[in-house]
């Protein structure tokens, strides 16, 4: 029997700094911990097939990760959480799992808290991404390119937070994928070249912008 | 806020910033008020390397299975982290507290080639800390190392407070021991080294006093202060009932060697005469199957690895293989582990062997010759006939795997310009042999051709030769490239970075003002080629008056004072001296296993 099965996971703190690939990585060893029936690839060097649906920038935080891999038995969705959070490092934190799920392809939208420690005005962030922000960015080949990135914004909203910006940013998904650092690039260049951010990724949203749930 | 949380706000400037968080499961947590000692274990080299290191592992296991020691870990910054931790002045930081380095009782450095030292000073600058014992007080960690170096820690004795000489699963609880009770009493440093010098296996080099002689060589090193005047590497009798690490570090990124290190057994019986390691590591010493089998499964079942390594410095010479293959290889097939043998000799290779080991992958094979001739093998005591090259290259490539890599060393003792080409033509015979053996040539061969230049090394018997000059090994690295036929691909070391190894394993305690001025003047990372400057050592060894060939490229007497001359590793200096001379004959001498050639080390 095979299995497909969904986790939604947060990864947070220093957990943070591992890319995509330390992040596969991370769930290889500890779903082999957790001693769970896994499948594994054909050929020579097999392994757990898993996959990560929209890789998270290094640096970024995450409360809405979703992460796939397959079993060969039934399991008990209950107490899976608490079984890998048992073997998971600091940092990650297994909120749901799920048999199946609906595919991940659906996923359009992806929301971000960008914390901007920045002496920009409110209004003026809104203005910049209201209007157009032209920005180098990456193009498919990975050259980059001059590109105007508020196509690609869906909706943002800003207000203070204690003495630093709170920039909430509902961004592409889906190809072209529109990455949060170049929120922050844009802020940097049109307002505020000494801004700093910190990223959280707080929601996936599908194609009516309703929240890609029930994993 | 400690070290580590000023920085995280800025990691992401920093490439792969997951070395420098900690955070690893696995990774030791305590309360910091609920012991003693706090210790950082510093390996002076990158994430990915030191985390590769399997004494890493062992020691960081031993010293937190003492509850009153929480040991945690520090490695060397990559140049862009070097300039962000200076440019916010962060100190280095351990990585399990985020502390910063300056707050530990001691700093336990491990020196496992010499090209690392400069990261030693790297590492204690950026910690805010005097490079110079001397300049070091009470307010200050204790500054120890430990690790292969340790056999030979002259051109590191101004910066170390004191060495640990040979194995250290025993000698590093001892230590800890002491420096407990003497933080306790508050005892002041001079004492407590005193009293650290009397553990065996310890050095503490300030005790020693060094003097010369007029044409540089030294005259004497006196200890002082009931110092002993020998240091004896400690050696652990019963590898069996020592302790391993049975939650190892599961490394987030990607590191080295990411595997569970299984080590087979210590010491080596084989006696090549260029191997500091054969001798340093004496008596052969085996952990049984069913010990091995133990701690391969725990360690596999609480890290989640995917690879097991049996190391040692001669896989096929554990006399358990065979049986350690047949209970581990069917462990591991159904949980997907791979079981890795890397240190295979060609003269025990057998495809059955690695067939049980359940090694499916026939990527490629690697042999170590050494030398291209017979003679210069007898010269080396490596004791490998051709035909039993021949015969694993033949079993080898009927086995189905479709290359070899063979590994030789430029300028060995009374190397001869005939030995140099016979390597291009051994290799030529292998390709000669692959083209008998397999009727279906379509897939083709790779036969590749290494070779690095030799370094003679203290504590063996070649301590006392020169070595070859770098410009002499470019033109014998020609001569095997012009010999070598064009379907055996060659390439090989450029001999720049053995020639300073070689300065800093056999230079005396004065060298040690040149490191420094070296690490002044910018070097680091030197056994990153991207970063090492022979030119720019030139300069330090220069500015600090110290002639570098009157170490490197220097035969010394049997009477002379060697800078290693009080450290023993058990193995008598007339032995080697013995095997010197056996050396110059091409005389080969005997596997330990066969006969005793009487080295001292009493097994």
């Amino acid at each position: 029997m095979l299995l497909n099965i969904r986790l939604a996971y947060h990864k947070t703190g220093r957990a943070r700094f591992l890319s995509h690939l330390d992040t596969m990585r991370v769930f290889q060893q500890s779903l082999t911990r957790a001693k769970l029936p896994l499948r594994y690839s054909e050929g020579f060097n097999p392994h757990i097939v898993l996959s990560i649906a929209l890789p998270l920038g290094v640096g970024m935080e995450s409360v809405t990760e979703r992460l796939d891999f397959g079993v060969t038995e039934n399991m008990n969705m209950g107490t899976l959480p608490a079984a890998l959070n048992a073997v998971l490092p600091e940092g990650f934190l297994v909120s749901r799992a799920a048999a199946g799920g609906r595919s991940v392809s659906q996923i359009t939208f992806a929301r971000y808290e960008i914390t901007a420690d920045s002496q920009a005005k409110p209004e003026r962030v809104l203005a910049l991404f209201a209007s157009s922000a032209v920005v180098e960015k990456r193009n498919k080949r990975k050259e980059l390119v001059p590109t105007d990135i508020v196509p690609f914004i869906r909706g943002v909203s800003c207000e203070p937070s204690g003495d630093k910006l709170r920039l909430t940013a509902t961004l592409s998904a889906r190809e072209p994928v529109l990455n949060p650092e170049y929120v922050a690039e844009a802020w940097r260049l049109y307002l505020d070249p000494e801004a700093a951010f910190s990223f959280k990724r707080t929601a996936l949203l599908d194609g009516d912008e309703k929240l890609f749930d029930n994993l | 806020m400690t070290p580590y949380q000023r920085i995280e706000p800025f990691l992401t400037a920093v490439k792969k910033p997951a070395r420098y968080t900690g955070g690893e499961y696995n990774s030791v947590q305590k309360d910091p008020r609920s012991v003693d000692l706090r210790v950082v274990f510093c390996f002076p080299d990158t994430y990915e390397i030191g985390m590769s290191c399997l004494g890493l592992r062992i020691l960081y296991d031993v010293i937190n299975r003492l509850p009153y020691v929480w040991c945690e870990r520090a490695f060397a910054p990559w140049e862009d982290m070097r300039g962000l931790l200076l440019r916010k002045k962060v100190p280095l930081y351990a990585l399990e507290s985020g502390d910063g380095l300056r707050d530990f009782d001691v700093l336990a450095f491990t020196l496992q080639y010499e090209l690392s030292y400069t990261n030693v000073l790297l590492m204690l600058d950026l910690a805010g800390l005097p490079l110079r014992a001397a300049e070091r007080d009470e307010t200050h960690p204790l500054v120890i190392a430990g690790g292969p170096c340790a056999f030979h820690p002259e051109p590191m004795a101004d910066f170390i407070d004191l060495f640990a000489v040979g194995e250290g699963e025993e000698v590093t609880v001892e230590l800890m021991e002491l420096l407990r009770a003497a933080k306790k009493d508050g005892l002041p440093r001079h004492a407590v080294l005193e009293q650290a010098a009397a553990i065996p296996g310890l050095y503490v080099p300030s005790l020693y006093r060094v003097s010369y002689r007029p044409d540089g060589t030294l005259a004497a090193v006196e200890p002082s202060r009931g110092a002993p005047s020998v240091v004896k590497k400690r050696i652990i009798r019963d590898l069996n009932n020592l302790p391993c690490p049975e939650r190892p570090i599961a490394a987030s990124t990607e590191i080295v060697h990411d595997r569970v290190m299984l080590e087979l057994f210590r010491g080596c019986a084989r006696g090549c005469r260029f191997c500091q390691a054969g001798y340093t590591s004496r008596p052969v010493r085996e952990k049984s199957p069913e010990t091995l089998f133990g701690q391969a499964k725990t360690a596999i079942e609480n890290c989640g690895g995917s690879e097991i390594g049996l190391v040692s410095l001669s896989t096929s010479d554990y006399s358990g293989l065979e049986t350690l293959c047949g209970t581990l290889a069917p462990w591991c097939g159904p949980r997907r582990v791979s079981l890795s043998l890397p240190s295979l000799r060609a003269d025990s290779f057998s495809p059955s062997l690695l067939k049980k080991a359940g090694q499916v992958r026939k990527s490629g094979l690697t042999f170590a010759p050494e030398a291209g001739s017979a003679r210069l093998r007898n010269v080396i005591n490596k004791n490998l006939a051709e035909s039993d090259l021949m015969s694993a290259c033949a079993a080898a490539f009927t086995g189905g795997w479709n290359g070899v890599k063979l590994y030789f060393m430029l300028g060995l003792p009374a190397e001869t310009d005939e030995d140099v080409r016979e390597i291009a033509h051994l290799c030529g015979r292998v390709y000669q042999l692959w083209r008998q053996v397999v009727p279906d040539r379509g897939r083709g061969v790779r036969i590749t051709a290494g070779a690095s230049c030799f370094v003679p090394k203290p504590h063996t018997p070649f301590q006392w030769e020169p070595m070859t000059p770098p410009g002499e090994l470019r033109r014998r690295a020609g001569l095997v490239r012009e010999a070598m036929r064009k379907q055996v691909t060659f390439h090989w070391h450029e001999p720049d970075a053995g020639y300073l190894e070689c300065v800093l394993s056999r230079g005396d305690r004065r060298v040690g003002a040149a490191v420094e001025r070296a690490y002044r003047m910018g070097c680091r990372m030197d056994g990153w080629s991207e970063c090492f400057s022979l030119d720019m050592w030139r300069e330090a060894f220069a500015a600090e008056d110290i002639d570098p060939d009157f170490y490197a490229l220097r035969r010394r007497g049997p009477d002379e004072v060697l800078p290693w001359s009080h450290i023993s590793c058990g193995v008598s200096a007339e032995h080697f001296w013995r095997e010197r001379e056996k050396a110059v004959r091409a005389a080969p001498s005997a596997d330990c296993r066969n006969g005793c050639e009487g080295c001292g080390i009493c097994c």
